[in-house]
């Protein structure tokens, strides 16, 4: 296009400058422009018939690249209702019930119209728990996309992935995502690969893997995370730590409870009771390798006190008493709080409802509640909560229903709900029935409260609680 | 009972995107109580933050709208989110409407035909012509004052143009408007946004200038040129016909009118809606435009991908595009439609080209495309030896004789020499081929931004689609692709897109799951 590039640059620098060569340009328009009189006027008429000879002679592009469509999905889409669903909840911006609502899609076998999963995936970009949900409900239109918006390159972590490539030259989420699906098809191989590479992973994407193991937890994996408490970074020796305590047996457990031997006793008193009397343990090096490592300061003896109870398989304390006779009696030589704190984390991790049950009704209002009520039993723990409900502030409830480990089992949503419709109006309670109305799971969610109409002066905290309720039934009940 | 709206055409009632938004906020029937639909009209009450709850009411026909809401928006939350609720199919059906309803419909009826009834004042048809010469003196005189000025900025250059050029451009383009020059104005306007933005603008500034140029160069001349081509020149100047001249002595075409796709645009307070339509018979092309101040709904009657069978009215000019709908019947849902290659798309624009050489777009349906990415140069190419006849040399050269259309078309296939390759030869015998290896940091953009279109990776500079021949087209650099490519990943797609020199702006696609606006 030489010739319009001459007309381009005669115009940049102007016809006072720079005189247009004629001979360059094409003889139909040397035959239109020489009777010109002005130079800028036959830049002019000239730049607007090449303008148009260069529209009207478009073609396609050369040398422009197919790209391979992506591989066939064979799962129905979503009903069109629950599309319409879908739109609305992207418009509310209600990341929590977008989130629930991928997964309903995902257990229901469906997935997404492939023009919603870019802006899905804009979402999910800022929102991590959408990823794993919405990758599984993109499908291969997903992977597609992942593959060519490195934006979105957590698309396409659900491709199965036949061979090991993706172990060895995947990006992070393709491997995490090739170890989860191994982990839980092939075992064996999936601890074999973990293993050859694990010298050589970043410290982050070991713990994330280790993580990943704990779901899949056998006793065979004991020697594999003992090795991985003398970790330098603490995240891996924190993972390893929980997860050890996990298995009854491990040595790990043994190994904290001979220490623990030394620092315990109890002294009964006539009339009086007991006292639980603590030493601190002393500095040692075989500590470090069991992944204690405390900070130096006045309180180290508190600290390693700390790690070997939470780490301690709690069946070590039998012999002193039953675990409420435990947490009723007086303490020395170590804080309160701090003991009772190590305790909660070792039920936490080895999930023992009589010690959670126990330590929830010695402290009602205290930082762990919420996750030892996660440890009990459903019926428990709607029992439990219930009768929290009855006893503590407002405030703390609230503060507590926020923390309670999900899903809720069914029971706990029940009491949830009963008690917020036997509330009167009050600020907090307005917002802890928000937070409820969206947690609830989803056999509770025909609760009267939904059903029963308001009248006219209800708060307007009460007509919310009923629609969240009826939307996410609805928006079940589309996609079932 | 009136056939219930899709859910699409509702939110197209809409004064902009928050309205929508609010409006499905509405669509909760706990929200609403006495809700009812008859053939003439929807109504409900609604419970809003107050006391006493709102009464919404739409009356069909029209649509005209009624709400006890304080809102100044046109229709407000509550009569969409009613629309919502009756599209759903969860406003229950009734024989006749609520009370307050039907005082409102008879207040309405007798206040239209109270307007009907009301004589017309006599045309002064003597001062009507003079304010038309009025006004073609002035136009004539702002055309003579843009060419000077035009000619004076080519004697200078417009290198200066970076610094403070586009607001020059804009004082022209106001001076134009006194001039009564709306066509001149707005082709400056759009120049004026063209200055410094990609690397090719000066070129693209010429082009915008350029066609100007020949457009006020043709104001004196109008009676030398074919009625049609006068007639474009007219339109494309800013003396539109009018609605009733249209009707009145327009080309009738009846048709069963595929709405292949919208584009909403708000400038200076004015919003338009540009709808395309494609008769199903006739293969013709056609645009409706819709105009309506902020907060006031756009004509939503012409639904893209339904079919509206009826008669347009067509303007005229030498490419006889925008149209009137004389009348027409209820919207239909369409199959998916047939579309045309990418090759007889070209070939339809180019002749289009040839008939109005200020068409800056042109609506393409096209078959069968998948993602397919551009390499660095997108060559263009025009055919050497093609005799400079058509109306763009009768307008710039003196005129000897009646214009034909070129002897050939110049995107007829034959036309341009390709090598071997399939590469056009450009006018000096030079193979255009496109540069290879990763292209320089300028076109890439740097780093992340949320929603807006991103480069393939790299040594790819765009997206474009591909027909069944493998020739393809690129998508505009403004446009995000990911909607569209995600759905044409699976299976090829039909797209209604506007051509425009930039490239194809995507609006309407129909894939084997159904039909998506992507605008």
């Amino acid at each position: 296009m030489k010739s319009w590039d001459d007309l381009v640059s005669t115009a940049l620098l102007g016809t006072r400058r720079r005189t247009l060569d004629l001979a360059g340009q094409p003889a139909a328009i040397r035959a239109l422009t020489e009777g010109s009189q002005d130079a800028a006027d036959g830049v002019l008429t000239a730049a607007a018939l090449i303008t148009n000879y260069r529209r009207a002679g478009r073609l396609p592009l050369a040398g422009a690249r197919r790209e391979d469509p992506a591989e066939p999905d064979g799962r129905p889409l979503v009903p069109p209702v629950a599309r319409e669903r879908l739109a609305r909840l992207l418009h509310a911006n209600r990341p929590e019930l977008l989130e629930e609502w991928l997964n309903a899609v995902a257990a229901a076998g469906f997935r997404v119209p492939p023009d919603q999963v870019p802006q899905l995936a804009e979402r999910a970009r800022s929102r991590v728990p959408l990823r794993g949900p919405l990758a599984a409900v993109a499908g291969a239109v997903g992977t597609w996309l992942g593959e060519r918006n490195p934006d979105w390159a957590f698309l396409v972590a659900t491709v199965a992935d036949d061979n090991d490539d993706a172990w060895q030259f995947g990006t992070p989420a393709r491997r995490q995502a090739w170890l989860a699906r191994a982990l839980a098809e092939d075992p064996d191989a999936a601890r074999t690969a973990l293993a050859a590479t694990w010298r050589t992973e970043p410290a982050d994407q070991r713990a994330v893997f280790l993580g990943l193991l704990g779901e899949h937890l056998t006793d065979d994996d004991e020697p594999f995370l003992d090795a991985a408490l003398a970790e330098r970074a603490a995240g891996v020796r924190d993972t390893a730590t929980h997860l050890l305590g996990r298995l009854p047996e491990a040595d790990l457990g043994r190994r904290m409870a001979a220490r623990l031997q030394e620092c315990v006793t109890v002294r009964s008193r006539e009339l009086r009771a007991d006292v639980l009397q603590l030493a601190l343990p002393e500095a040692d090096d075989t500590l470090l390798r069991d992944g204690v490592r405390v900070p130096h300061g006045p309180d180290q003896g508190v600290g390693r006190l700390r790690a070997i109870i939470s780490a301690t398989p709690l069946g070590f304390w039998a012999k002193f008493g039953t675990p409420a006779d435990l947490v009723g009696m007086l303490v020395e030589g170590c804080p309160l709080p701090v003991l009772r704190d190590s305790w909660a984390t070792a039920a936490i991790r080895q999930g023992d409802e009589a010690w959670a049950q126990a330590l929830v009704e010695a402290e009602p209002g205290g930082r762990s509640t919420a996750a030892l009520i996660g440890v009990l039993a459903p019926q428990r723990q709607a029992a439990t909560v219930a009768k929290l409900a009855r006893g503590l502030k407002v405030e703390a409830l609230t503060r507590l229903i926020l923390d309670l480990p999900q899903p809720w089992p069914e029971e706990l949503g029940r009491v949830l709900l009963d008690w917020v419709a036997a509330q009167q109006d009050h600020r907090l309670v307005a917002h802890a029935a928000t937070l409820i109305a969206k947690a609830v799971p989803p056999a509770c969610l025909a609760h009267r409260l939904a059903v029963i109409p308001l009248p006219g002066e209800a708060a307007p905290w009460r007509r919310a609680v009923a629609e969240t309720l009826t939307f996410r039934r609805e928006m079940h009940e589309e996609l079932s | 009972m009136a056939a219930r709206w899709s859910t699409e055409r509702v939110l197209g009632l809409a004064s902009d995107a928050s309205s929508a938004k609010a409006g499905r906020g509405q669509a909760v029937p706990a929200k609403w109580s006495g809700t009812g639909a008859s053939a003439r009209a929807v109504w409900g009450a609604c419970q809003g933050s107050g006391q006493k709850p709102y009464q919404a009411a739409v009356e069909l026909a029209g649509p005209a709208f009624r709400c006890t809401c304080p809102s100044r928006k046109f229709p407000c939350k509550h009569a969409l989110g009613l629309l919502l609720l009756w599209s759903s199919g969860q406003v229950p059906e009734a024989e006749d409407e609520a009370g307050w309803v039907r005082i409102w419909l008879e207040e309405r009826a007798s206040r239209v035909t109270r307007a009907e009834k009301r004589p017309e004042a006599p045309k002064d048809l003597e001062a009507a012509a003079k304010r038309a010469q009025d006004r073609m003196a002035r136009v004539t005189a702002g055309a003579a004052e843009l060419r000077g000025w035009l000619t004076d900025r080519v004697g200078a250059g417009f290198a200066g143009f970076e610094r403070g050029g586009a607001g020059e451009l804009r004082g022209v383009a106001a001076r134009m408007i006194d001039a009564q020059a709306t066509g001149l104005a707005n082709g400056l306007r759009r120049a004026a946004g063209l200055i410094g933005q990609g690397r090719d603008w000066p070129g693209d500034l010429l082009s915008e200038l350029s066609l100007l140029y020949v457009l006020a160069g043709s104001v004196t001349r109008l009676e030398e040129l074919p009625p049609a081509l006068a007639e474009t020149v007219r339109t494309r100047l800013g003396f539109a016909a009018s609605t009733a001249q249209v009707l009145e002595s327009g080309e009738r075409v009846a048709d069963q009118w595929l709405v292949t796709g919208a584009v909403d645009e708000e400038q200076d307070s004015l919003r338009t809606r540009r709808t395309w339509l494609r008769g199903r018979h006739s293969g013709r092309p056609a645009l409706v435009l819709s105009f309506a101040p902020p907060g006031r709904p756009l004509d939503s009657s012409l639904p893209p991908g339904h079919i509206v069978p009826g008669e347009l009215a067509f303007y005229p000019g030498a490419v006889p595009l925008r149209a009137l709908v004389a009348d027409h019947t209820e919207p239909v849902t369409s199959p998916i439609p047939r579309g045309d290659t990418v090759t007889e798309a070209l070939a339809s624009y180019a002749e289009a080209l040839a008939a109005d050489p200020w068409l800056d777009r042109w609506p393409m349906l096209l078959a069968d495309l998948t993602p397919a990415t551009c390499p660095a140069d997108s060559p263009t190419s025009f055919p050497t030896g093609a005799s400079a006849t058509g109306p763009a040399a009768s307008l710039t050269g003196s005129l000897t004789g009646p214009p034909t259309g070129p002897t050939r078309s110049p995107a007829d296939p034959s036309a341009p020499p390709t090598g071997s390759t399939g590469q056009p030869t450009g006018p000096a015998g030079s193979t255009a081929s496109p540069p290879t290896g990763p292209t320089g940091p300028s076109t890439r953009q740097a780093g992340p931004t949320t929603g807006l279109p991103r480069h393939p990776p790299t040594g790819r500079t765009g997206w474009a689609l591909s027909d069944v021949d493998g020739a393809a087209l690129p998508l505009t650099p403004g446009t995000d692709p990911w909607r569209l490519l995600a759905l044409a990943a699976e299976h090829p797609v039909t797209l209604a897109a506007e051509w425009t020199p930039a490239g194809l702006r995507p609006l309407t696609c129909w894939h084997p799951d159904g039909v998506v606006r992507l605008d």
